[in-house]
């Protein structure tokens, strides 16, 4: 007969006790030991032949937020083929676009029609001749959403692979494990003398241990899992950065995340027509839709300066500015406008700040895009300052995060001139775009009554981390999954 | 830095004209090499074709022949102003009054001995429909349409505005007649662009005189009578829009664009406007004067006049030079250049980017961290040391989820978004608590105990409709047994730890259970809520764990 430990005792004394067998869950919380060592104490127990396990698996079916946008909304096949029968059973595919379906949509909803056979291809268009029977996804999924998860505990039907594979449903298994003692084992075997597995106060206070065997470790088993409490990994990037700006003399500032239109763009000398402020662009506040604008010295120079370039020498946009645009609350489309506004209250010299926050735009959600993500900016203001400062300071910002070699490209963007796209060699990725910067231009300056140059610097900073932290989806920078952050490294 | 980034026009090319238009073949290395010096951006997309990535103040390269003008400056092949000859095309177009309300300025050139080909009528066409995105805002500003000349049977054109059901023609590409008002409901450029002329229930029209042939209904569509194919040898070019300035650059670019592979001839149009006669094209060239120290001072490197000579001849400027000022004379096409330093970044591309050698600013200052930040590290730190995990969550949030834990006595109104893109993200969070039970039933059946915590931005509106940003702090924690004690101890352990003074108040919460809930007082003001998740809550997330939970208001517990 083996020896029993001090746990191993604890367990058969419950499993003997209870007339049923307990779970792995119900042990847990009746001895108060940690998972992972019930866990091993059941292994040694049913390697001496003392309980016996009977393990059940289960699957949990429950629909994705994709899978609920839908059930509510019907699969996209349906709602192309509805569209299709509207315009006469006949649809140009890429009209399909100016009907609200995105780009993804059409590529899914036209591939399954074709796939499912409710209707085919035909030169560039897509024809549908009769509503599309209901198909047994569409009624899975539709009942998934109604009951929110879904337990199977046999194999699981096609139609559901089938709709995990697009994405709509999430599949977890669940392992029970239920144990119970075996029928060789009595009340008596507990009694025999113990062997001291735990060293407790009691133990030693009232020297028991004399007694008892002191049972040897198995040093070769792995220890039970514990966890540590952690800092999330791309939190700790951006106190890199931070640390890294702040060592270069930059002080961080912060803005408002609800902007007007005019500190997104106006202020910026973006023209108020510009297509990047249309609605599918930028994200509108339902309510309340409008802004008062408080700084009138700087609204007035706006106007001037975007109807005629004002005294800046500019020839400006040539229209008649706007005030109901440049009034219409968003959420911020960039964080320029935190320097700006920095810069407008604070245009003596020398400046040097950076803001790193959240940026919006109404973004299909994708691997490498997302409606939300965040955004480094920074400015210098100083006398004499030159584009070469401008070159120097990147170089040496991604020096200092490891980069050797950067790259200058020409590029546009409404604000600075010159513009310029920065690209850096990665030692794994290659030559990679990075960031976009520029000076101010003059049309800027004057609107902020800033009299000295002012270097500024944009970068998506979302990039540039999936890159220093070998991460292929942008949406894993925000994953809540919490075994991927159990088990990320920690980068120091 | 991005703000122009989502409307970059994107155009296909034919790498092998383009070369034959530099008049260079190049290898691949030195293809990329030159491309990097310009603002386009170039991938290949097959053995053929190449994408190009145009930005939107360089316009004059959505076509083989601008790029072209621009990469024969930067390799010296050609230097200065590319110089156009015109010559009277004999055409005259008379502008009828009626036009003034839909869509009053017109302008049109002829272009003689193109002969287009494939490739070239290709380009042609997405040339037009990139300027119309861009500079023609939808058509809606400006509008190109391009017509084979020699079907054009007069010496006469009128643009004027016809009832709908006054007029009719074939459409291009369609095989029947269809009316103005047939265009507008039933033609897919008419479905597309007819907003924007439909307010006045007149259409304008080009006719021609000699014919009564309509030629085009700008901004729709033109008709097919002027189709152009492969094989035309002359074009003729309108441009209308309710910008007038506008029209005129776009029709000098369109035109000078498509004149180089016309020996750069144009033939002008007179347009008859009331009284006033003009002809087109303007080419308009632009001059404009700056001192060199105001380039190098841009720059940062010195310049000698021979190199600002140089470097402007290579950018297509001509160029003067005179104690010291420097005069530049811009191309017609260049409508971008709105300011001397617009032409100071023309010489640094010339010069090339990393030519210019780099240097740190030498001024003085001293770099520091919002104390916010501080702040937020030492919460951090303490909650990690309280063994929770550290998450990162999204700020826009489902107003379902945020609803269900703001209580009506709280006042508190959700930003909610005109647009968004998907439902789960259509408002700003007001609180992190629903986002944090959502990610605790995510992570249900992963090991247990499941500790997490968030530190972040919240946005609502108060009663007054103001804007309000807090800062919050959320923690959580799910396991098969849960007690309000496992946030309960970790929230007083960080309090006494920050030196708040902390105590908890009866409170009732509809998504809390009654006796197990509590309000936060800290420093004396209630600011958030502690409790264990009710039942109730819990089926509707499917959770099948308890979870307690708290959330804190963390504004003004520092000082910047």
């Amino acid at each position: 007969m083996s020896e029993l430990t001090e746990n191993e005792r604890k367990i058969l004394e419950l499993l003997l006790e209870s007339k049923r067998p307990l779970s792995i869950e119900e042990l847990t919380s009746k001895t108060g030991m940690p998972h992972s060592t019930i866990m091993s104490v059941i292994e040694s127990l049913s390697a001496k032949g003392m309980v016996s396990k009977e393990i059940t698996r289960k699957f949990l079916v429950k629909p994705t937020s994709e899978g609920l946008d839908y059930a509510s909304r019907g699969v996209p096949e349906r709602r192309i083929a509805l569209q299709v029968l509207k315009h006469g059973g006949k649809l140009r595919i890429r009209d399909l676009g100016d009907l609200g379906f995105t780009e993804n949509e059409i590529s899914i909803g036209v591939g399954w029609i074709v796939k499912k056979g409710w209707g085919r291809i035909d030169k560039g268009f897509i024809v549908v001749e009769r509503e599309p029977p209901r198909s047994d996804d569409e009624r899975m999924l539709e009942e998934l959403t109604g009951r929110g998860l879904l337990e199977l505990t046999e194999d699981i039907p096609q139609v559901i692979r089938e709709l995990e594979k697009r994405g709509l449903v999430e599949i977890s298994m669940r392992t029970l494990v239920k144990v119970s003692a075996s029928s060789s084992v009595s009340k008596a075997l507990l009694k025999a003398v113990p062997v001291i597995s735990k060293i407790t106060h009691d133990i030693i206070k009232r020297g028991l241990w004399r007694k008892a065997r002191l049972k040897p470790y198995n040093i070769k088993a792995l220890p039970p899992t514990v966890y540590p409490g952690k800092k999330h990994f791309y939190v700790e990037f951006l106190e890199k950065i931070k640390s890294i700006l702040i060592a270069m003399g930059f002080r961080e500032i912060e803005g408002p995340l609800v902007e007007s239109e005019f500190w997104n763009f106006d202020v910026l000398f973006q023209a108020q027509d510009h297509p990047a402020r249309e609605i599918h662009d930028t994200f509108w506040i339902k309510y309340p839709r409008r802004t008062t604008l408080e700084e009138e010295a700087i609204v007035e120079r706006v106007r001037r300066i975007h109807e005629s370039g004002g005294d800046t020498g500019s020839r400006g946009w040539g229209y008649k500015w706007r005030p109901d645009i440049a009034t219409r609350l968003i959420l911020r489309s960039q964080t320029t406008c935190v320097t700006a506004r920095y810069l407008s209250e604070n245009p003596k010299p020398p400046v040097k700040v950076f803001t790193i926050g959240k940026v919006f735009r109404p973004d299909e959600i994708d691997a490498t895009h997302l409606p939300e993500f965040q955004q480094l900016d920074g400015i210098i203001m100083a006398e004499n300052l030159s584009f070469k400062h401008l070159l120097g300071t990147l170089a040496e910002f991604f020096k200092q995060l490891g980069i050797e070699e950067v790259k200058f490209k020409p590029g546009y963007f409404p604000f600075t001139e010159p513009s310029v796209e920065g690209y850096i060699n990665h030692p794994k990725a290659g030559w990679v775009e990075a960031f976009g910067a520029g000076m101010f231009r003059p049309e800027v300056l004057a609107s902020l009554g800033v009299k000295y140059p002012v270097a500024a610097w944009g970068i998506g900073i979302d990039r540039v981390a999936m890159l220093f932290l070998g991460i292929d989806d942008i949406r894993k920078l925000y994953s809540t999954n919490i075994d991927f952050l159990r088990k990320t490294l920690v980068k120091w | 830095m991005s703000s122009g980034e989502a409307w970059v026009p994107v155009i296909r090319l034919c790498r092998k004209r383009l070369e034959e238009i530099i008049g260079l073949k190049l290898a691949d290395e030195e293809f990329e090499d030159i491309f990097f010096r310009t603002k386009c951006e170039v991938s290949p997309l097959d053995d053929e074709y190449i994408e190009v990535e145009v930005t939107n103040d360089r316009l004059d390269m959505l076509m083989s022949e601008g790029i072209a003008r621009v990469v024969r400056g930067l390799l010296g092949l050609e230097l200065g102003m590319p110089k156009y000859e015109t010559y009277d095309s004999g055409l005259k177009l008379e502008v009828h009054s009626s036009v003034r309300k839909v869509r009053p300025y017109i302008a049109t050139a002829v272009i003689r001995g193109v002969h287009i080909d494939e490739y070239m009528l290709e380009e042609i066409i997405q040339l037009q429909e990139k300027i119309h995105t861009t500079l023609g805002r939808g058509r809606k500003k400006i509008a190109i349409g391009i017509h084979n000349y020699d079907v054009i049977r007069g010496r006469k054109l009128i643009y004027k505005a016809m009832g709908l059901d006054e007029f009719s023609f074939k459409p291009l590409y369609e095989t029947r007649v269809m009316t103005g008002r047939e265009i507008l409901v039933k033609h897919e450029k008419g479905r597309e662009y007819g907003w924007i002329i439909r307010a006045h229930n007149m259409a304008p029209v080009i006719v021609v005189e000699e014919t009564g042939d309509i030629i085009a209904m700008p901004p729709i569509i033109n008709s097919d009578l002027t189709r152009v194919e492969p094989g035309t040898k002359n074009l003729f070019i309108d441009i209308t829009g309710i910008d007038e300035a506008a029209v005129y650059r776009a029709l000098d670019l369109v035109a000078t664009t498509i004149a180089e592979s016309a020996g750069r001839r144009i033939g002008r149009v007179e347009i008859c406007s009331g009284q006033r006669t003009i002809r087109t094209p303007l080419l308009q060239t632009s001059k404009t004067v700056f001192s060199i120290a105001e380039a190098e001072r841009v720059i940062g490197v010195e310049l000698s006049p021979e190199t600002v000579v140089d470097l402007l001849l290579r950018a297509r400027y001509d160029v003067s030079i005179s104690s010291g000022m420097v005069e530049a004379e811009a191309p017609p096409y260049r409508y971008d250049i709105l300011h001397k330093i617009d032409v100071i970044e023309d010489m640094a591309i010339s010069m090339g980017y990393n030519e210019i050698p780099i240097e740190l600013p030498t001024i003085y200052t001293t770099g520091r961290e919002l104390r916010k930040t501080a702040f937020l590290r030492a919460v951090r730190n303490l909650m990690v040391g309280l063994g929770f995990q550290e998450i990162l969550t999204y700020m826009l949030s489902s107003p379902e989820d945020q609803l269900e834990f703001l209580e009506d006595a709280e006042g508190v109104k959700l930003i909610e978004l005109e647009n968004p893109v998907v439902s789960y993200m259509s408002c700003l969070r007001a609180r992190l608590l629903p986002i944090a039970l959502r990610v605790l039933g995510e992570n249900q059946y992963k090991e247990h105990p499941i500790k997490i915590f968030e530190t972040g931005i919240t946005a609502f509106l108060d009663r007054e409709n103001r804007i309000n940003y807090t800062l919050r702090l959320c923690a959580g924690v799910l396991a098969y047994a849960v007690s309000l004690e496992d946030v309960h101890s970790p929230l007083f352990a960080l309090a006494e730890n920050m030196g708040w003074r902390i105590a908890l108040r009866e409170y009732k919460h509809s998504a809390f259970i009654d006796g197990r809930t509590a309000e936060i007082i800290l420093n004396g003001e209630p600011r958030g809520i502690i409790g264990e998740v009710h039942p109730s809550i819990l089926e509707k997330y499917n959770i099948e764990y308890p979870v307690a939970l708290f959330e804190l208001d963390l504004s003004g517990l520092w000082k910047e």
